[in-house]
């Protein structure tokens, strides 16, 4: 069957196998289309109205490119294999297509609302398994089972517990998630750079051909690591860095937060019982606009509401470095105190870079589940970004902002004390 | 994902060990969780064993509220708890588990904490095929669980190492399917 196309703008022609075309028309992919990625982002900058649905065929395209360069530079891997080869890729594939089915409206920005101790993720999983995704993925298999034997089948199942790292069935399989789930990932190549041409910034841009053709694989006598040699360290340097200064300039940026806040007041106020269904079928009815129409019917009767549509922000009184140490923590931990005191802790909003951990560039050691090993030219024991590179060792510091707001009418009250103290401080 | 306060007295206990590191931590709260106790982690099988990426990002969320500190040693990390993490339970009292939660938790750390890092990775390794297994639904033994341990980790452990661990996991609950 013939294989059709989408147009990106990130990466141009994205090819597509026919049953991966009837994945992305059915329903539960399509939602993707009213989520976008980057929650309230585009009340900041106006061109961050991107969706899931891009992104996901974004990443199942590097995904490919990424498997087929270590494929290319590895040539052991697999025993050029031609099944497992196929059966690795499509398995690929296919985690990468469905990986954000889940999300909830809005992306990250009210996931505080989901049903108790559920995540994205089981979400995700619901809806492999349960809709007619599940059929399509079956067919996929059934088109393996036909042309290479029923050991390379694949089933829903399998898709879901190889990305969520269940399945001990087979060692490759740990290698396989490191493309998705990794100090470098396809779901990060895509997303910095989907951002960052959306948002109308270069912070998250790198160099994607590089870094793709630096990919390999390191084998010691138990496993299989995805890598990179040595010579494309300068482009995984720029890889981080593009993450480092996204998440200081747009994921974390100041309204952005408050946006996000807001949304979360306002569902957590206004949703039956504070919370999105946990019924698959009912959840998938929820999407950016839907909820939108909710904020926008209660604007009268919701102060969250009536500040998300008039665009009514409140003002950043204090913020911390970046990269606060001990001391600095401290210093805010007395600001917040006493702001508490002076302007009343209802009429303060604070915010801290700790619930978005997983945006920032940590730093990891050799044995840590994910890093990426690098290869090097003298030596037999692979090493690390943060070991190697003097640029991201001071990177992966921990990042450290805290924020606290204040209402309107305290504004003018907490700038003049925070100014004060700040300037006792100094003295 | 719980509240991540709860780490705290966790770590605590768990500095007063040798190696208090970050695999260290990964493993005892997987067995702390599979003795029933949930804290809200999800595990998936990794190069190491058992790892929760969740876990990893709320002890650098910890880190970087000033509750705790991981200090590079060597090829590893140590970690510990701050003077701040008394203010954050404080202001936490609400999320915090109660005494005989704590009182179950002190148990397993002191029945597993002594053991090395490699120790504990060959038994929340066998630990965790054994649930795959018992998730399959299919009928499994001992044997089964030797070949699984064996497929996914080579040579790295010996017979005899995941043989003691799975006696040494005979009480080990049922996994939640």
């Amino acid at each position: 069957m013939a294989h059709s196309h989408f147009r990106d703008p990130i990466h141009g022609f994205i090819q597509i196998r026919p049953w991966e075309e009837r994945i992305i028309d059915s329903k539960p992919f399509q939602r993707l289309r009213g989520i976008k990625q980057l929650s309230l982002t585009y009340l900041v900058y106006h061109g961050a109205e991107h969706t899931r649905f891009g992104h996901s065929l974004g990443v199942m395209h590097l995904v490919t490119r990424a498997f087929r360069a270590v494929i290319s530079n590895k040539e052991t891997l697999f025993q050029k294999e031609k099944a497992k080869i196929a059966w690795y890729e499509q398995i690929l594939r296919l985690i990468a297509l469905t990986h954000d089915l889940g999300h909830a409206p809005f992306s990250h920005g009210s996931e505080l609302v989901f049903p108790d101790g559920l995540e994205h993720e089981d979400f995700t999983d619901k809806i492999i398994l349960d809709t007619e995704i599940a059929d399509f993925i079956h067919e996929i298999g059934r088109e393996f089972v036909k042309e290479y034997g029923k050991v390379y089948d694949i089933t829903p199942e399998l898709i879901c517990s190889i990305y969520h790292g269940r399945n001990t069935g087979n060692p490759d399989f740990i290698f396989l998630k490191k493309f998705m789930d990794s100090e470098l990932d396809c779901d990060k190549m895509d997303y910095l750079l989907r951002d960052s041409v959306y948002c109308g910034v270069n912070y998250g841009k790198y160099d994607l051909e590089r870094l793709l053709s630096s990919l390999t694989a390191y084998q010691n006598e138990n496993n299989t690591f995805l890598a990179i040699e040595k010579g494309g360290i300068h482009a995984f340097e720029e890889f981080v860095l593009a993450r480092y200064f996204m998440f200081v300039q747009v994921y974390f940026h100041k309204t952005r937060r408050f946006l996000d806040k807001m949304l979360v007041n306002f569902l957590a106020t206004n949703l039956p019982e504070g919370k999105y269904p946990n019924n698959v079928e009912e959840y998938l009815h929820w999407n950016d606009a839907r909820v939108w129409n909710m904020v926008e019917s209660k604007e009268s009767s919701s102060k969250p509401a009536a500040r998300l549509i008039g665009r009514r922000i409140m003002k950043c009184v204090y913020e911390s470095p970046v990269h606060s140490d001990m001391t600095q923590i401290q210093m805010y931990n007395l600001i917040k105190n006493d702001l508490k005191k002076l302007c009343g802790e209802e009429n303060l909003l604070l915010d801290s870079a700790d619930k978005m951990t997983h945006k920032i560039p940590l730093k990891y050691e050799i044995d840590s589940e994910q890093a990426i090993p690098i290869i090097l030219n003298f030596s037999e024991k692979p090493s690390t970004i943060s070991a190697e590179s003097g640029i991201i060792k001071k990177m992966t510091e921990p990042i450290n902002i805290l924020r606290i707001y204040a209402h309107e009418d305290q504004v003018e009250k907490a700038t003049s004390y925070v100014k004060q103290r700040m300037k006792e401080m100094n003295e | 994902m719980g509240s991540v306060v709860n780490l705290l007295p966790i770590i605590e206990k768990i500095s007063q060990y040798k190696h208090p590191g970050k695999k260290k931590l990964q493993k005892i709260v997987y067995l702390i969780q599979r003795q029933g106790i949930d804290l809200g982690f999800k595990y998936g099988i990794h190069y190491y064993g058992p790892y929760s990426s969740e876990l990893d990002y709320a002890t650098h969320s910890l880190a970087m509220q000033g509750a705790i500190e991981i200090i590079p040693d060597g090829m590893t990390q140590r970690i510990h708890m701050t003077q701040f993490a008394e203010t954050l339970m404080a202001e936490s009292q609400d999320q915090l588990l109660n005494d005989q939660q704590i009182e179950a938790i002190n148990r397993i750390i002191e029945k597993f904490a002594n053991l090395s890092a490699f120790e504990l990775e060959v038994l929340t390794t066998t630990d965790f095929v054994t649930a795959d297994l018992y998730r399959s639904g299919e009928k499994y033994d001992d044997s089964a669980v030797l070949a699984g341990v064996k497929n996914i980790k080579g040579d790295k452990f010996s017979v005899e190492q995941i043989r003691s661990a799975i006696a040494e996991l005979k009480d080990m609950p049922d996994p939640k399917v």
